[in-house]
């Protein structure tokens, strides 16, 4: 990983997935992004889980 | 000779106690096995010839002379290569580890040491056991006992193999998804993967800190609980009597756990669940809500905590790593710290639907793994009507209790069309590993 990766505009997942593709190209690790997509896809469903609006985070 | 690989620990114990035969033969026998059966199927990366058949006069010495260590002693063993074996080399099965001699036994091995185990050699594995086939080693792949064209299942799969042949009498593989009771159940033996922390992983290369699990591989359920017992340090508690099926309760998690299974898988798990309803058995359905979000929170702990333990190295080494292992490590340092708190959230929910689950039936019933061995290097493979990656589909149905830590078992339940082994899991309650074994038992001829 090279050190600007984790920026705070990389909330949502596709800056995230977009950020990490380009990261991945820069490293010369294209075999990174396929499973960087599958990632994204996983991360998706991980916030999309009733869960998070439950406590806590719900309450700022 | 032959006879004496393949056979139970108990069984061993029995004869080497009465004379009929020796630790000494015993194990000369498993390393004749070893010498025969291994190149095809590269289950072992070291063996300790010399060193074991040292070990083995040792305990016919000590049992000769009336220091009988009890049923372990003298019985040879093998350790997933993940594992510190003083003054052997722990390789993880990567070039990254290449020169590494372990200075220490782990815990696990000092505590069957002192039970008088042999230590037989260090078993291959899918690379630093970042994977569910045991085919990117930088050994070499593990090869299916039935077909060296199939992988054993990862990534304890060296483990597995040599149970299965007889190249030992036993094996400690660790799982952190699934990786002592996936090529158990794809190779035909019993593995048990114990609660969280109720046996020391120390001393063992983590893959991924809080999923790690040490546990035994055997030929059945008795030599699992001997081996059990033994790794905690415990002196083992009387057996009991065999139960029966009868009137005990298991329920069957069948969303998502049964959604996307091999036509064969699916007609041998039915079978199953006939024959234990046919013994007695009561089995219903019990549901984990939130089941289908197991492998998106598995994903975000498993891949950054893997990632944190290999950062150095792999900034340092990274071409020493096989090519998709290398990979997924390096994908596991761009999870952001949020979504690993997510998922730590969806852990505890996760945890307590199975506790609940639990509350009404003495065991979980389900399969252990969905599809038959595939092939080696497979990267995707058909599942009813649908393409799923390889890795998702080995760890659908084990993953969940690496998350929430409940004790689980697979055993061999009957076979595809091709005479592929399949394997049922049992979860039990936390804290209740001995009690989930004394199940175990009870429903092991019924399903076999």
């Amino acid at each position: 990983m090279t050190g600007d990766f984790a920026l705070p505009h990389n909330r949502r997942v596709e800056d995230w997935l977009a950020a990490a593709e380009l990261d991945a190209d820069h490293r010369g690790l294209p075999g990174l992004k396929p499973i960087l997509r599958l990632y994204a896809l996983a991360t998706i469903a991980l916030r999309a889980a009733d869960w998070n609006s439950v406590g806590p985070s719900a309450e700022h | 000779m032959d006879n004496l690989t393949g056979l139970p620990i108990a069984a061993l114990g029995t004869r080497i106690r009465d004379g009929t035969t020796t630790s000494e033969a015993i194990t000369s026998a498993c390393l004749e096995q070893i010498a025969q059966t291994n190149p095809r199927l590269n289950a072992f990366i070291t063996v300790l010839g010399d060193r074991a058949l040292a070990e083995a006069r040792q305990a016919d010495h000590e049992i000769r002379t009336g220091h009988d260590r009890g049923p372990l002693h003298g019985v040879p063993l093998s350790l997933k290569d993940l594992i510190d074996l003083a003054g052997t080399p722990t390789t993880a099965a990567s070039r990254v580890r290449q020169g590494s001699i372990a200075r220490h036994d782990a815990p696990v091995v000092a505590n069957l040491k002192l039970a008088g185990a042999v230590m037989i050699g260090k078993c291959n594995l899918h690379e630093f056991a970042y994977g569910t086939t045991s085919d990117e080693s930088a050994f070499g792949p593990v090869r299916h006992p039935l077909d060296p064209t199939r992988a054993a299942g990862g990534s304890s799969g060296g483990s597995a193999v040599a149970v299965a042949t007889g190249m030992c009498a036993g094996s400690v593989g660790t799982d952190t998804g699934g990786s002592i009771r996936i090529p158990s159940a794809l190779c035909g033996v019993t593995g048990l993967k114990p609660g969280y922390r109720e046996v020391s992983c120390a001393g063992v290369i983590p893959l991924s800190w809080s999923l790690d699990h040490v546990g035994p591989i055997a030929a059945c359920v008795d030599d699992a609980w001997l081996l059990f017992n033994a790794m905690r340090g415990d002196t083992p508690p009387l057996l009991h009597d065999r139960l029966s099926p009868l009137h005990c309760r298991l329920g069957v998690p069948r969303t998502y756990f049964l959604d996307a299974l091999d036509d064969e898988v699916r007609a041998r798990f039915s079978e199953t669940v006939h024959r234990l309803r046919a013994a007695g058995a009561n089995v219903e359905d019990v549901w984990i809500p939130h089941a289908a979000d197991t492998a998106p929170v598995y994903l975000h702990i498993a891949a950054p905590e893997a990632a944190a333990y290999h950062a150095m190295a792999i900034e340092r080494h990274p071409e020493a790593y096989t090519p998709n292992v290398r990979l997924r490590l390096e994908a596991g340092r761009y999870i952001l710290a949020e979504d690993y708190v997510r998922a730590q959230r969806g852990r505890e929910v996760l945890r307590s639907e199975v506790d609940a689950a639990l509350r009404g039936c003495d065991a979980l019933l389900l399969p252990t793994v969905a599809i038959p061995p595939p092939t080696i290097g497979a990267t995707e493979v058909d599942v009813a009507g649908r393409t799923e990656s390889v890795r998702s589909i080995m760890l659908r149905l084990t993953q969940l209790f690496n998350l929430t830590g409940h004790p689980a078992i697979s055993l061999p339940a009957g076979a595809t069309s091709q005479g592929f082994p399949c394997g049922i899991q049992l979860i039990g309650a936390f804290g209740k590993t001995q009690q989930l074994l004394d199940l175990a038992r009870a429903c092991e001829q019924q399903v076999r």
